[in-house]
């Protein structure tokens, strides 16, 4: 695996950027840094794993595409109780403190999203592995970018009509016009 | 209380809409609605399988653990999905395929996922449904209306039909475009919120 290759890839491929996936939970999760962190490495952990089964589940996916959503939220109810049994594992102080970013990162579009994509795309096992992790990286990309000027979007400075939500969209929007340029 | 009441119920369609305001659900509203078409099959989509899912989810019980609750809550979207999508096929079947996997994405929306429990009172069966009918309202109308603009200015088209539009944007067709549009009209239903609730308190005060 070339590493900058990868990288370029999840920024100039990235679900946010190029599919708005995920937004909702970008916006609340860039507020602070722990939860940009927290919410943006669940993700990855859920898209990775995730895009990883729904290649497995190819087969039968394509035979019963109405059933794709159903088999796909199956695979993500259980990670989701994996992951939820881990942090219980771990003691209950590590539970109440990440137990959050577990509940808003599972049912998400972001994953849901890599794991049709990988699907549709018919990718290996390896490759779909690859193709999650990308999406959950571009996400943490995106994070650490919003996260960047979060502070400057909800300012008092910026009029209240403007500030917060609808400056975040401009801001996003205005780098996804420049990513769109490099990818055309 | 009875006026309080009701604007509880009426928030999703203005005060609090999910795509708009609230930004509850952003990512159809930014792909989708290039065209009306695709605009008014996501609408139709998503009235269906947020109402269906909601109504039936009431007969999961508050006792079960939240987790769990979460889980059935989409799963039981999943299933509205099958046959939500053989009528939206039928009514649909050349758009379909243009929206692709943001169809089978409406079953993990905020209304139905994440903020399903926060947003609608699940106690009150009166005042319940007519509130997620209003947020399904306002989901509706906000991408109509986004749709309406970005056809037109991309495409120089309503609904299909030529407007002979000199000049089109056609970036406004693309998610980026998308992000622009969607962002400039929250500005104006924010500014729009301002005015409302400053004549509501100005009207409060005499």
């Amino acid at each position: 695996m070339n590493l900058p290759v990868f990288l370029i890839g999840a920024l100039t491929s990235n679900l946010i950027f190029t599919r708005a996936l995920g937004m909702s939970t970008l916006v609340v999760s860039s507020k602070s840094n722990r939860d940009f962190i927290g919410t943006g490495l669940a993700i990855t952990l859920f898209t990775t794993i995730g895009a990883f089964f729904a290649s497995l589940l190819t087969p039968f996916t394509d035979a019963v595409p109405l059933l794709r959503p159903l088999c796909y939220l199956t695979v993500i109810a259980l990670l989701y109780v994996a992951a939820l049994l881990i942090l219980h594992a771990c003691g209950q102080a590590v539970f109440v403190r990440f137990r959050k970013y577990i509940h808003i990162s599972a049912f998400n579009c972001a994953v849901l999203g890599a794991m049709l994509l990988a699907g549709e795309q018919l990718l290996s096992p390896v490759n779909a592995l690859l193709y999650g992790l990308q999406a959950g990286i571009g996400f943490l990309i995106a994070s650490f970018i919003l996260k960047a000027v979060y502070p400057s979007l909800t300012s008092e400075q910026v009029p209240a009509s403007v500030r917060g939500y609808p400056a975040i969209l401009i801001y996003m929007g205005i780098l996804a016009m420049a990513l769109y340029q490099i990818n055309q | 209380m009875a006026k309080k009441r009701i604007k509880t119920v009426t928030d999703g369609f203005f005060q609090k809409n999910p795509v708009l305001i609230s930004g509850l659900i952003t990512a159809p509203a930014v792909v989708c609605t290039d065209t009306l078409e695709n605009a008014l099959l996501l609408a139709a989509a998503f009235s269906l399988i947020t109402f269906c899912s909601v109504l039936l989810s009431l007969l999961v019980p508050r006792s079960w653990v939240y987790g769990i609750r979460l889980i059935v809550y989409t799963l039981i979207a999943a299933i509205v999905y099958v046959p939500v999508f053989g009528f939206c096929n039928y009514l649909f079947a050349d758009t379909n395929a243009d929206i692709g996997i943001f169809f089978p994405l409406l079953t993990v929306n905020s209304l139905i996922a994440a903020q399903s429990e926060t947003l609608f009172d699940r106690r009150n069966l009166k005042l319940l449904l007519p509130s997620v009918l209003f947020y399904i309202f306002g989901f509706d109308a906000a991408i109509l209306l986004i749709a309406l603009i970005r056809e037109f200015f991309a495409h120089g088209t309503i609904h299909g039909n030529s407007t002979e539009l000199s000049r089109t944007i056609p970036f406004l067709a693309s998610p980026a475009g998308g992000f622009l549009v969607v962002g400039l009209l929250a500005v104006g239903a924010r500014k729009l919120r301002i005015i409302v609730r400053a004549r509501q308190q100005k009207g409060g005060e005499r």
